[in-house]
């Protein structure tokens, strides 16, 4: 079978590095939307312990092995990413829906991020309240997102849609923040 | 004014929106008459005071949820997944 070659969502040249804050793309395999039937979120993680080793997160939190994380992206959804699709039998209690060109993903790391983040959404970014591992459905200047807080800053997820304008609003902001800080010295 | 979202937690109110009154969730029986949906379609209250609503958390995580709100005050005194209080008539 032919195999097309990939092409990234994003037009301008990514990373993007500005003062204290830097832009990546992420590219992962596969991200796929399950979403269980009605009551059987117990069932759920009963399957997902047994295929994948993953427990289904709480809302606004995530899980992760080696190879998949799972993150909860909003009521009854949940997103698996990473380098494998999900499993056949998660089908018999979720739907599944593949999601993996529809969304795109960029990772915002360094110190400034969380300031960067600021001038775009409404979220409560402290680390006291938004820790590393939890995730939050929310705005990016007008357009639904998806976060996650990581180790080092954020993963940002948009519609594949957003691509360009997501990128347009994050180099702008992080732009402005570095221009504020080399002023203020 | 900010909604504390079950889901989310306290958010800003620009990530929902409003979809009406609670009223939207007491729906006539199909055999109720039309002078029953004429009421549940137009017929609307409308006091300076405590609010029955329904909201969107659409920016959110895409929850209708069902808010007692004071319309003089903004204060929202209650919000609860519509979903949990549709399951728990059943």
């Amino acid at each position: 079978m032919v195999e097309l070659s990939p092409q990234s969502p994003f037009r301008d040249p990514l990373p993007f590095k500005q003062g204290r804050a830097s832009l990546t793309e992420n590219q992962p395999e596969y991200i796929s939307a399950i979403m269980p039937h009605q009551g059987q979120e117990t069932a759920l993680s009963a399957v997902l312990k047994k295929v994948h080793d993953l427990s289904l997160p709480p809302a606004g939190q995530s899980s992760a092995n080696k190879h998949l994380r799972l993150l909860w992206a909003g009521r009854g959804t949940y997103f698996l990413v990473g380098e494998k699709p999900p499993d056949r039998a998660l089908a018999r209690v979720a739907s599944l829906v593949d999601q993996s060109d529809g969304w795109c993903s960029l990772s915002l790391d360094g110190e400034d991020a969380a300031e960067v983040l600021a001038r775009l959404s409404p979220l409560d970014l402290r680390l006291k309240v938004f820790k590393p591992g939890n995730t939050a459905r929310s705005e990016l200047q007008h357009m639904m997102a998806l976060y996650l807080r990581t180790r080092s800053g954020f993963e940002i997820m948009v519609m594949r849609s957003f691509a360009h304008s997501a990128l347009h609003h994050l180099k702008e902001a992080m732009t402005s923040v570095a221009a504020q800080n080399r002023i203020a010295g | 004014m900010r909604i504390d979202c079950p889901l989310c937690g306290c958010r800003d109110s620009r990530e929902f929106h409003y979809r009406g009154t609670g009223k939207l969730m007491e729906r006539p029986a199909a055999d109720a008459g039309a002078e029953a949906f004429h009421d549940y379609i137009y017929m609307r209250e409308n006091p300076a005071g405590v609010n029955c609503e329904l909201w969107f958390h659409e920016m959110g995580c895409r929850a209708w949820l069902l808010v007692e709100r004071d319309v003089s005050s903004h204060e929202f005194l209650s919000v609860r997944l519509a979903e949990s209080v549709t399951r728990g008539k059943q």
